[in-house]
C-alpha cells in the first residue's frame, strides 16, 4: 500500500496491485514489446502473461523520491533493445506520474527474453 | 517522363534526400510530439535513425538494390532512437525483406515492399494504437499497392501514397484523443510524410524529372481555421502569493480542480500561480487562504483568440497592387507569354473548341491583385461567359469583347494599370478596332460558306471571324488574305504561328512577305496556338 497524498483533508493510498497493473499496462503499450513475464520465476519456463495478469511482471517498492519499479519483459527479435527499454522506462514513468499522480524514482527494465515475431 | 525502376544507388540517394528533408523540418515534428510521451523529440529521433540508415546504405550503394535495402535496414536498426525511430527501423526491415535478392525494383515491387514494411511494423506491438505513424504508413502502403496495379511510374505511385498519407494524418486527431486534446496531428506520421516527400523529391531530382508535372496531385490539404473555438477554460488567471511556509505542491492541490494549464512555482515566501479557469474569483479566494495576493492578472482568452483571428483575417485580405487588372483567355505557350508580357495578370487556358467556364474566369478575377478587372475573352463564344462574371464577382469587372487574341494584343497597348476603368476601356476599344485580324486553319468537314465550296482538309482563311478564303496550302491562303486586308495606309503586319509550324518555316515565310509588302513592317512571333496555323493582324 502506497500513500500518494496526505494533507489536512485526509490520506489517499493506492494498493500495490493497482500500481503494478498500471505500470504493466503502460509497458505493454510500448512499441517492440512482446509481453511481460512473471518476475518470481527466475529459472525454468517463462510464459508470457495475459492482459489480466500483467501485474505479475511488475515489482514496485518505495524509494527515496518515489517508487522504484521493476518490469520484466520480452522483446521482439530484430528491434533495438536499448530503445525499446528506454521507451518502456519513459512510458511507465510518464503514466504513473501524470496519470496516477504517483512520483517515480526509477524504472528498471529487465529483458527476460526475446521472441521471433512471426514472418509475414 | 516517368520513372519505371530504381537501383540500389537510387534508393540510398533518395533515402538520403528524405533524411535531409526531415532534418529541415524536425523542429516542427518535435513540437507536435505528444504521444506516447510528450518529450518533444520525435523529429530528432527519426532524423537520427535515418542518418544511421543512410550511413550504412552509402557503404553499400553500389551493390544490388536488395543489398542496399538490407544495409539501410541494418543501419536503421542499429541507429534506432526513440519509439518512432524503432518503428521506422521495423518498416525498413519489412521493406528490405521483400526487396532481398533484387537488382532493381519497379513500382509494384516498391509498393509490395512498403506494405511489408507496414505489416512488419504492426507485428512488433501487442496493442497497436490507431492514429499513429503505424496508421499512416499502413494507409500509404495500401494506396501505393493499389496505384501500382494501374500505373508503372514510381513517382506517381509514391505521390498518390503521400497524398493518402496526408489525408490519414489529418484524421489522426479523431482516432487518438490525446492528439485531439492537444490539437495536433501525430508527430511520427508527420515526420514520415516529410521523409517520403524528400524521397520523392530526391528521386525526381536525380532523374531530372520535373515534379511540377505531377503538381495537381500533390496539393496538400490546406489547414482551415475552425470557426467554433471551444475553450474549456476561459480566463487566464495569474498572481503572486506572498506568505510564510508556502508549499507550491499544497497550493497546486487546492487549485487543480478549478482549471487546467496550471503552473505553481516558488519558494516558501512567494509563489507564482498561473491557471486557466472559468472561475477566477474562486481561484483568488482559494489563493487568499495561503497569503497575500499581488500582481493579479485576469485575461479573457476568448477575446484574445477572436482578436488574433480578426488580425489574421485583415492581414490575409489581398493587398491590391494596382487599380486595374487584366484577365485574358488564350491557348498556346507563346500566346500566354506574349499576353503576360503585355501586362495580363491571369491567362485562363482556353479558346476555340475549349471554352473556359464562367467559374474559371471568376476564379481568375478573384486572384487578380486589383479591385477592377478587365476580361479579354479573345473568342466570340467566350464573351457571354465573361459577361456573366460581371454579376458574380464582387469586384468591378468589365469585358472588352475581343474576338481574337490579335485584337487583345492591339488593345493592350492602351492598357494602363492605374487609369480609370471606363476611360481605359474606351481607349482599348479604339485600339482594338484599328486592326483587321485573320486566322488560318484547316477545315474539319465539307461545307459551303460565303460562296466557297470547302472540303475537309482545305486550308481556310477567316477575316474578322468570317471564312473568306480557301486554298490547298497555308501560304496560298495567307497571301490571299493579305491582299484583301492590306490597304495603302497599312503599316504593320503581325503573325503568330502555331499548330506545329516550325520556326524556320515561319521565318522563311516572313522574308517572303517582307519582299511582297516592302512598305509594311512584318513581325513573326511564336504563338503555339492549337488548330490555327497563323493568327494575323494588319494595322
Amino acid at each position: 500500500m502506497f500513500t500518494i497524498k496526505s494533507n489536512d483533508l485526509g490520506i489517499i493510498t493506492v494498493e500495490k496491485e493497482v500500481v503494478e497493473t498500471i505500470a504493466g499496462l503502460a509497458a505493454l503499450d510500448c512499441y517492440g514489446l512482446v509481453g511481460m513475464v512473471p518476475h518470481n520465476i527466475q529459472s525454468g519456463i517463462t510464459h508470457i502473461l495475459g492482459l489480466e495478469s500483467v501485474r505479475k511482471g511488475v515489482e514496485v517498492k518505495n524509494g527515496v523520491d518515489g517508487l522504484i519499479v521493476d518490469v520484466h519483459v520480452i522483446i521482439g527479435y530484430g528491434i533495438k533493445i536499448s530503445e525499446v527499454a528506454l521507451s518502456v522506462m519513459q512510458k511507465v514513468a510518464y503514466v504513473l506520474e501524470n496519470g496516477a499522480g504517483i512520483p517515480v524514482e526509477k524504472v528498471n527494465v529487465n529483458v527476460e527474453g526475446i521472441k521471433v515475431i512471426k514472418d509475414i | 517522363m516517368s520513372l519505371l525502376s530504381i537501383t540500389g544507388y537510387d534508393l540510398v540517394r533518395s533515402i538520403k534526400a528524405g533524411c535531409i528533408r526531415l532534418e529541415h523540418n524536425r523542429d516542427e515534428v518535435d513540437q507536435l510530439n505528444v504521444f506516447p510521451v510528450p518529450d518533444g523529440d520525435t523529429g530528432t529521433n527519426m532524423y537520427l535513425t535515418l542518418l544511421s540508415a543512410v550511413k550504412e546504405g552509402e557503404k553499400n550503394s553500389s551493390d544490388s538494390l536488395g543489398k542496399a535495402a538490407k544495409a539501410i535496414s541494418m543501419g536503421s536498426l542499429m541507429g534506432a532512437r526513440g519509439n518512432s525511430g524503432v518503428i521506422l527501423s521495423q518498416i525498413f526491415r519489412g521493406f528490405a525483406k521483400v526487396l532481398d535478392g533484387k537488382e532493381v525494383a519497379n513500382a509494384v515491387d516498391l509498393a509490395t515492399a512498403l506494405r511489408s514494411g507496414a505489416d512488419t511494423a504492426y507485428k512488433a506491438v501487442m496493442k497497436p494504437v490507431e492514429g499513429t505513424i503505424l496508421t499512416v504508413i499502413r494507409e500509404i502502403s495500401k494506396t501505393c499497392e493499389r496505384e501500382a496495379q494501374s500505373q508503372s511510374d514510381i513517382l506517381a505511385v509514391l505521390l498518390a501514397g503521400v497524398k493518402e498519407g496526408y489525408r490519414t494524418l489529418e484524421k489522426t486527431p479523431s482516432m487518438l484523443p490525446i492528439l485531439r486534446e492537444a490539437g495536433v496531428v501525430d508527430a511520427g506520421g508527420r515526420g514520415l510524410l516529410f521523409f517520403l516527400e524528400g524521397v520523392i523529391e530526391g528521386l525526381a531530382a536525380d532523374k531530372e524529372i520535373q515534379l511540377d508535372s505531377y503538381k495537381e496531385k500533390t496539393v496538400s490539404p490546406r489547414q482551415e481555421i475552425r470557426d467554433d473555438i471551444v475553450l474549456d477554460f476561459q480566463y487566464c488567471t495569474e498572481m503572486l502569493i506572498k506568505g510564510e511556509n508556502l508549499h507550491p505542491e499544497d497550493i497546486k492541490d487546492h487549485l487543480r480542480p478549478l482549471g487546467d494549464s496550471m503552473l505553481v512555482v516558488g519558494e516558501e515566501e512567494i509563489v507564482k500561480v498561473h491557471i486557466h479557469s472559468n472561475h477566477p474569483g474562486k481561484v483568488l479566494e482559494t489563493a487568499l487562504q495561503f497569503g497575500q495576493l499581488s500582481d493579479i492578472k485576469i485575461n479573457n482568452m476568448l477575446e484574445e483568440v477572436h482578436e488574433n483571428r480578426n488580425n489574421l483575417e485583415q492581414n490575409s485580405k489581398p493587398a491590391f497592387s494596382k487599380k486595374i487588372g487584366l484577365v485574358a483567355v488564350g491557348a498556346g505557350d507563346g500566346i500566354i507569354s506574349i499576353l503576360e508580357s503585355l501586362g495580363v495578370d491571369f491567362v485562363v487556358q482556353g479558346g476555340q473548341s475549349m471554352n473556359p467556364s464562367t467559374e474559371d474566369l471568376l476564379n481568375a478575377c478573384k486572384d487578380v491583385p486589383a479591385p477592377n478587372v478587365i476580361i479579354l475573352p479573345n473568342n466570340k463564344n467566350i464573351i457571354m461567359a465573361a459577361e456573366q462574371v460581371k454579376e458574380l464577382c464582387d469586384k468591378q469587372v468589365a469585358v472588352l469583347p475581343t474576338h481574337s487574341v490579335m485584337e487583345a494584343i492591339a488593345a493592350l497597348i492602351a492598357y494602363d494599370p492605374d487609369g480609370e476603368l471606363q476611360e481605359i476601356l474606351t481607349v482599348m476599344q479604339e485600339e482594338m478596332q484599328k486592326i483587321t485580324y485573320a486566322e488560318v486553319t484547316h477545315a474539319v468537314r465539307d461545307s459551303g460558306v460565303s460562296g466557297l465550296d470547302i472540303e475537309a482538309g482545305n486550308v481556310i482563311g477567316l477575316i474578322d471571324g468570317k471564312i473568306s478564303k480557301k486554298g490547298n496550302s497555308e501560304e496560298e491562303v495567307v497571301l490571299a488574305l493579305l491582299q484583301e486586308m492590306i490597304h495603302e495606309d497599312s503599316e504593320l503586319i503581325t503573325f503568330l504561328y502555331g499548330n506545329g509550324l516550325e520556326e524556320a518555316q515561319a521565318k522563311t515565310f516572313q522574308e517572303k512577305i517582307i519582299g511582297l509588302y516592302p512598305q509594311c513592317e512584318v513581325e513573326m512571333h511564336f504563338g503555339g496556338q492549337p488548330h490555327y496555323s497563323y493568327f494575323i493582324s494588319v494595322e
